[in-house]
């Protein structure tokens, strides 16, 4: 089971300094993610997930406690070394899309390959792909303002997946989005964990968290509880 | 990334701010233009130095007598230079090429009724090969001349021109009278475009003192000339040491044609220098502005450099992104400012300001301009690099 483990955490803690005063955000977060999961992070606003997520995405670095990634110990590891985690073993997707305003679809797709050290030329097949597992490759061209939000989101994710990351990470992806594309970015979700990803996604919405094969839910900066959602076994 | 990549990067990111980027190269436009024309002006300064000094041999070492009749005392007081000083000076001589004794007097010639007062020299047989005179016609003073003390003379071009007319023929052997004596013309100087040697005539130096001077003794000037213009130090000190033995020391004023060109280029180079300091100036003012943009772009972006960090583009990566852009402003509006500076110095000389560049000043206006970009363009570049990418990622 260890060794299938991609995201291992114990007792991590996130201090805040604001003056003279330290507001503990997270005050002792344990959790294992395997391999292939589907876990939804469910929780009320400010108890901390984004924080939480953050961290888990090498975004920010947490106070104390330990962190594994795919076996790695980074608790302590250097901002270069974060860097290049980032760009190999995860595939962040924000709230608000995040996409880059200047670059069409397929650019902002192949950036993360791009930032490999590769050309444009090698990697215009791969974000090609990954526009189409995500259904855009009509929409290559577009930059962020002539896509609706789904679509951009639907970007971010091809850009999340492009890389072939072992671990996608969303923080509220349907947030931003009308009913009707947030079940489409919803089910694309549940598609590519069919595909075998392993997927961390963070949601309000209890009826989004139905899909997840696991939840947890976070309070006040503590795991309040943790199960395996009855419906999400029918999902898989 | 890739260096293309990043390049790429840059050139969609000024595409997209066409005017900041063409307001912040105006700065460095500027500054290129102020740097062509002032290494311009300068050269141009230069030129003209060289120019009107070019008929001076810098190996020329005038030497004179001061005292006596500037304080208005007894001239008889004074001791006078004479020809034996001049061979004096030659004996032995160690960094001396050679050594003229010349007489100077005013004359007035005669000839065809005509009658004018002209400078006269009475010099020895090497005076025109050691200044560089040429012959128009016929010859110059020979030592025989001086020796025999031959009422023969050598007129300066103007002079010629004078008596004989514009396109006057070959003259030589032609009487002339000066200070009433009959004198045969040897030959004409050509032309150096210098009052001084054009409106002059040229007579042996004995036969002035037997004929022109006479009793009154007249002035003798000292020229001697230099084995090297690297001696010319060393032969001063030889004058005067050599002289010194003869005169009151005091009353020597040893002077080098050398030293005049050297502090008239000097003062030109001063001047450059200053002109140079404004430019400098100039371009410091112009990567601030790029500094402000780039600083101003940093903010703007820094969503977006969050981005790119949370998809883990490298630190070095971000850097580059900004220095280049950096980069690219300030060696474009160098670039561009060499192009104007082609098309204004046409103009400027139309007015009459003599600006002249070689193509090492578009190389150095490029070159400084390239400087203060990286320069200028580091600060806000490494600022982006170097934000946290969780910070840069919640800016709004
Ligand atoms: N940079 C910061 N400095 C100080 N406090 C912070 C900072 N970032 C977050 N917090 C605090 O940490 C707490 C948790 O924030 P977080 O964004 O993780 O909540 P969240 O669970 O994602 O909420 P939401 O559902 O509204 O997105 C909040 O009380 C917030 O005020
Ligand atoms: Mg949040």
């Amino acid at each position: 089971m260890t060794a299938d483990l991609v995201i291992e955490m114990n007792d991590v803690v996130k201090t805040y300094k604001m003056g003279n005063e330290s507001v503990d955000v997270l005050k002792g977060v344990s959790i294992n993610i395997g391999q292939g999961e589907f876990v939804c992070i469910l929780g009320p606003s400010g108890s901390g997930k984004s924080t939480l997520m953050n961290i888990i995405g090498c975004i920010d670095t947490l106070s104390s406690g330990d962190y594994y990634l795919d076996g790695e110990n980074i608790t302590t590891s250097d901002e270069d070394n974060l860097t290049e985690i980032r760009n190999k073993k995860i595939g962040f997707i924000f709230q608000k899309f995040n996409l880059l305003p200047r670059y069409d679809a397929l650019y902002n797709v192949a950036l993360p390959l791009l930032t490999r050290g590769k050309h444009f030329k090698d990697v215009v097949d791969d974000a090609k792909r990954a526009l189409a597992v995500v259904g855009l490759e009509d929409r290559m061209k577009h930059k962020p303002n002539e896509l609706s939000g789904g679509q951009q989101q639907r970007v971010a994710i091809a850009r999340a997946l492009v890389g072939e990351p072992e671990l996608l990470l969303a923080d509220e992806p349907t947030g931003n989005l009308d009913s009707k594309s947030g079940a489409d970015v919803i089910n694309l979700f549940k598609e590519l964990h069919k595909k075998g990803h392993t997927i961390v996604l963070i949601t309000h919405d209890l009826n989004v968290a139905k899909n997840a094969s696991r939840i947890i839910l976070i309070q006040d900066g503590l795991i309040s509880e943790e199960g395996v959602f009855p419906n999400a076994e029918s999902c898989v | 990334m890739l260096f293309s990549e990043i390049i790429k990067t840059v050139l969609i990111n000024m595409r997209e701010n066409k005017m900041r980027v063409v307001l912040t190269a105006l700065g460095i436009i500027v500054g290129a233009i102020t740097i062509i024309f002032v290494l311009g002006i300068g050269k141009k300064s230069t030129l003209d130095i060289e120019e009107q000094y070019k008929n001076l041999n810098v190996k020329m070492i005038n030497v004179m007598q001061m005292g006596g009749r500037m304080f208005g005392g007894p001239s008889t007081k004074q001791v006078r230079f004479s020809k034996d000083d001049a061979t004096f000076l030659m004996q032995d001589a160690e960094y001396l090429d050679d050594v003229e004794a010349i007489l100077t007097e005013n004359s007035s010639i005669t000839y065809n009724k005509e009658t004018a007062s002209y400078s006269l020299y009475g010099v020895m047989d090497k005076y025109a090969e050691m200044n560089n005179y040429e012959m128009q016609y016929g010859r110059f003073i020979s030592a025989e001349d001086d020796a025999k003390k031959s009422k023969v003379v050598v007129l300066g071009y103007d002079t010629a021109e004078y008596f004989f007319g514009e396109n006057f023929a070959d003259i030589t052997g032609t009487d002339i009278t000066l200070s009433g004596k009959k004198f045969e013309v040897i030959g004409v100087l050509t032309r150096k475009g210098e009052t001084t040697i054009d409106e002059a005539v040229y007579i042996p130096y004995e036969t002035c003192k037997k004929y022109i001077v006479g009793s009154r003794g007249g002035m003798t000037r000292i020229i001697a000339f230099a084995t090297d213009v690297k001696n010319v130090e060393q032969a001063k000190e030889e004058i005067l040491t050599k002289l010194g033995t003869k005169y009151d020391s005091n009353t020597l004023n040893v002077r080098d044609a050398g030293s005049r060109v050297t502090s008239a280029i000097e003062s030109a180079n001063t001047m450059t220098l200053m002109l140079m300091s404004v430019a400098v100036i100039v371009l410091i003012v112009g990567g601030i502005g790029i500094m402000n943009v780039l600083l101003v772009s940093v903010r703007e972006r820094t969503k977006e450099i969050g981005i790119l960090k949370a998809i883990g583009t490298r630190k070095k990566d971000i850097l580059k992104i900004f220095l280049i852009e950096a980069i690219f402003i300030s060696v474009g509006g160098a670039v561009i400012g060499v192009c104007i500076s082609l098309i204004l110095v046409p103009v400027l000389a139309g007015f009459g300001i003599g600006v002249v560049n070689s193509s090492d000043d578009f190389f150095i206006a490029v070159a400084f301009s390239l400087i203060t970009g990286v320069f200028f363009g580091y600060y806000p570049a490494k600022k982006a690099s170097d934000l946290k990418p969780i910070d840069a990622l919640r800016y709004e």
